[in-house]
């Protein structure tokens, strides 16, 4: 019997690079057998090329058309269909050149393989010369390639190259970005602790939105699947959640945020999410300035902005509360929360004027959503600067941020991340103005990244500053994304390895595929891909290919075993030293 | 399947002979037909002329009976009283089957073959012959022992429409209907694949009209 891999499967009809091959199949192959994306060898004259199935079809002579009238025996049709097959239709796939090798290295096809030249299946021998091997150092293998007959080999990934530049993940709710981050961020944390020499540390700080990544990963039913890889790197990691229920039942610490902490410019950044007119930020200067120095608030300034007389009783119930309502009153000098705020509108009115008295009183409602957030004015407790600290030392942890209970309170996941967002770039330019080199290399994981990078907040979110200004200098950001076209087109081009899962818009489709080397060709692909099949390109990997995702309980297991060597390593590390000076 | 004793028995008999050459024109021969077997012969008959290197084979496409003096007089008369009146009288008509050439029979070998394609020409008065026995139809139909219909794209490529291909069909339904159950389906495939390379269509109604012969 013919070996799969040399035999025969069909010739190189016609085409061209930029628009597509096509190739005939032989009458024997079953065009079922080869689906989009798939990987396929073309051996040519005097090179071997790999290339991508884009598109398949059956052409065949009107003579076909007939075939479903006639009032025949079906023996007569089988038999009828059994001379078509072989004389009146063909088979054909449409194929992405994207690689070639010759006596050389592979590299990107630049030349067009010669008519009739021939069609096989890709062996274990062509992944490996063409996409590497896995090394456990920089290369880790994700997943199998998509081939015309299963190939049961797998292609690495080089995580050195994935984390020089951002990299983004899109695809649909429920096509695997969740399970694909925790992985990608399982061997980022693997590579790093596998480094022969360690010249800059890598933290992750993960915005998790769904605490799949603290926790565990779920179906779409909710029930656990996998642990999330926070958990299984537990001892690696540090992971908040804002929800304080979420936090005691899980073990996870509390993320606080401290109010006395946000600056003006931080409630200008985040007056989109609020909903806040133009016109109160006009006259936020001069109210904190009424709030801070005329009713002395100083630092609590903000409670100005968002207590009322209501707020006594509900914020009297905690300690906290309480003395913030007593520290507030004593501060100002008023007998209540409501005074506080008729004194404040009669100045506003007084110094700036009846608009921005009306402005105050109409605006400051929308803000006392904050009063529903996790929030801390104990000075000395600040989490935001915990989390800086922590992924900014070499010697400091990993970072997870859990929404818990609040997944679906964008406004507070927004607020979280741009507030630390802005800190950790005002920490890391400071830091550089000093002189000072960063000991850490920071990977941000953000989901539904178009809410800081999109079209019309990308140019003022603090995470637009980080994507333009931080990525050479050791912070770059994971974009994990369903919409892609949402995304401001400047941080698509930022984009250096790519992870396309399916995707149905046509406009998120064109956006994923922005920087790829056959954009048209690639686009069908794109919205025929299964659960776990991804199309990647760019740095990261060789050349574009599409894979299914390892199976993450297998990696689960790999990333467990790897975690009791280190820790076996460390232990016999403590107890040599402990011979050696005890 | 026939020997060639078979078919030299056919051949060598000149009485056996229904008609003789009479006109050549590429793919299309004109048989001019002994009166007396005028009533034999029918649209879809297979022909073999016997002519020098190779006998030749066709089927017929059309008949034809007209007077040979170039002028018709009407008589107003029964076919028996014609015939009794005038008994000599088909003397003097022209009866004409015009066959298509699509194959040619090798007789050198022990075992006689046919190949359905073209090779060398009859001269004129070459005898010509029906063919209607199983075993030299055998010959015909399946050659080397498989159902080979591949003469029907001579025989539809020089005028044979679907009224002829179904009178070829029918002429032959009892050969076929007696030998179909062996191998019906590299019967439906050969006849089929003859299509095709006869560029037909219209497949579907060709697929009928042989269901419905075979019925």
């Amino acid at each position: 019997m013919m070996h799969e891999n040399t035999k025969e499967l069909g010739r190189i009809i016609r085409g061209s690079i930029s628009g597509g091959i096509i190739a005939y199949l032989k009458n024997e192959e079953s065009i079922e057998n080869y689906p989009l994306g798939s990987l396929i060898a073309i051996h040519g004259e005097s090179h071997k090329y790999l290339a991508l199935i884009t598109d398949i079809g059956i052409e065949s002579s009107n003579q076909a058309d007939s075939l479903i009238r006639p009032k025949v025996s079906e023996d007569f049709i089988e038999a009828t269909i059994d001379v078509y097959k072989e004389r009146i239709r063909n088979q054909w796939v449409k194929l992405a050149l994207i690689a070639q090798i010759a006596s050389e290295q592979p590299k990107t096809a630049d030349t067009m393989p010669s008519f009739f030249s021939i069609l096989r299946n890709v062996s274990e021998d062509d992944v490996k010369k063409f996409f590497g091997i896995e090394n456990y150092k920089t290369h880790w293998n994700i997943g199998t390639p998509k081939v015309p007959k299963g190939l049961e080999i797998e292609i690495p990934i080089d995580i050195e190259k994935l984390i020089e530049l951002s990299f983004a993940i899109y695809g649909k709710s429920g096509t695997g970005k969740t399970f694909l981050g925790n992985l990608l961020a399982g061997y980022i944390i693997s590579y790093d602790l596998m480094k022969e020499r360690v010249e800059q540390r890598i933290k992750l700080l993960i915005f998790d939105m769904h605490s799949e990544y603290a926790l565990e990963l779920k179906d779409n039913m909710g029930n656990k699947i996998a642990n999330g890889i926070a958990y299984i790197f537990r001892d690696f990691f540090l992971r908040y959640t804002p929800d304080e229920y979420f936090a005691k039942e899980r073990g996870l610490k509390q993320f606080k945020i401290n109010y006395t902490r946000i600056t003006e410019a931080d409630l200008r950044m985040l007056s989109p999410i609020f909903g806040v007119t133009e016109t109160f930020l006009n006259h936020l200067s001069r109210i904190k300035t009424i709030l801070a120095r005329d009713l002395k608030l100083n630092d609590l300034w903000i409670w100005g902005l968002i207590l009322d007389i209501d707020d006594e009783d509900r914020l009297g119930k905690t300690n906290e509360g309480f003395y913030l309502i007593e520290e507030i009153k004593k501060r100002s000098n008023v007998k209540d929360l409501g005074e506080l705020r008729e004194k404040a509108c009669e100045i506003i009115n007084k110094k700036i004027g009846a608009p921005a008295e009306s402005s105050f009183r109409s605006q400051t409602t929308k803000l006392r959503r904050l009063l529903d957030y996790p929030y801390t004015i104990k000075n000395e407790q600040d989490t935001i600067e915990e989390i800086i600290n922590n992924i900014l030392d070499s010697e400091g942890k990993n970072v997870t941020i859990s929404m818990g209970r609040f997944e679906k309170e964008t406004p507070l996941y927004m607020m979280i991340a741009n507030l630390l967002a802005r800190r950790l770039r005002e920490k890391i330019l400071e830091k550089l103005s000093k002189g000072e080199a960063l000991e850490t290399k920071v990977v941000i994981f953000l989901e539904e990244a178009h809410n800081f990078l999109g079209r019309e907040v990308y140019r003022q979110s603090p995470f637009g500053e980080i994507a333009r200004e931080m990525r050479k200098k050791g912070v770059i950001t994971v974009i994990i994304d369903q919409r892609p076209s949402e995304l401001d087109p400047d941080v698509i081009g930022m984009v250096w390895t790519n992870f396309v899962f399916t995707l149905t818009d046509t406009e998120d489709i064109k956006s994923s595929l922005l920087g790829s080397p056959h954009p048209e060709l690639f686009r069908n692909i794109i919205p025929n891909l299964a659960s776990r099949e991804v199309l990647i390109y760019g740095e990261a990997v060789k050349f574009p290919v599409v894979l299914k995702v390892k199976d993450y309980n297998i990696v689960e297991i790999f990333f467990n075993n790897l975690i009791r060597k280190i820790n076996k390593e460390i232990l016999g590390r403590r107890e040599s030293i402990e011979r050696e000076f005890l | 399947m026939a020997n060639s004793i078979a078919w030299y028995a056919l051949l060598s008999s000149n009485d056996k002979a229904i008609g003789e050459v009479a006109n050549v024109k590429g793919g299309i021969f004109d048989i001019y037909i002994y009166p007396e077997f005028y009533p034999n012969i029918n649209v879809g008959n297979i022909i073999v002329i016997n002519a020098e290197k190779f006998k030749l084979l066709g089927i017929v496409l059309k008949l034809a009976h007209e007077t040979r003096l170039g002028s018709f007089t009407p008589l107003r008369k029964s076919r028996n009283e014609i015939n009794q009146t005038y008994p000599d009288l088909e003397r003097y008509h022209s009866f004409v089957s015009t066959i298509v050439y699509t194959s040619h029979l090798n007789l050198t070998s022990e075992k006689p073959e046919i190949f359905h394609r073209r090779a060398g020409m009859p001269k004129l008065h070459d005898l010509a012959f029906i063919v209607k026995e199983n075993d030299l139809l055998d010959t015909f139909f399946k050659p080397n022992g498989l159902w080979d219909f591949s003469f029907l794209k001579y025989y539809i490529k020089e005028g044979a429409s679907i009224i002829e291909v179904n009178d070829l069909l029918y002429y032959h339904k009892d050969y076929i209907k007696s030998k179909i159950n062996q191998d019906k389906k590299s019967f439906y495939k050969a006849f089929i694949k003859a299509l095709i390379e006869a560029e037909i269509e219209d497949i579907a109604t060709y697929m009928e009209i042989l269901e419905e012969v075979l019925k």
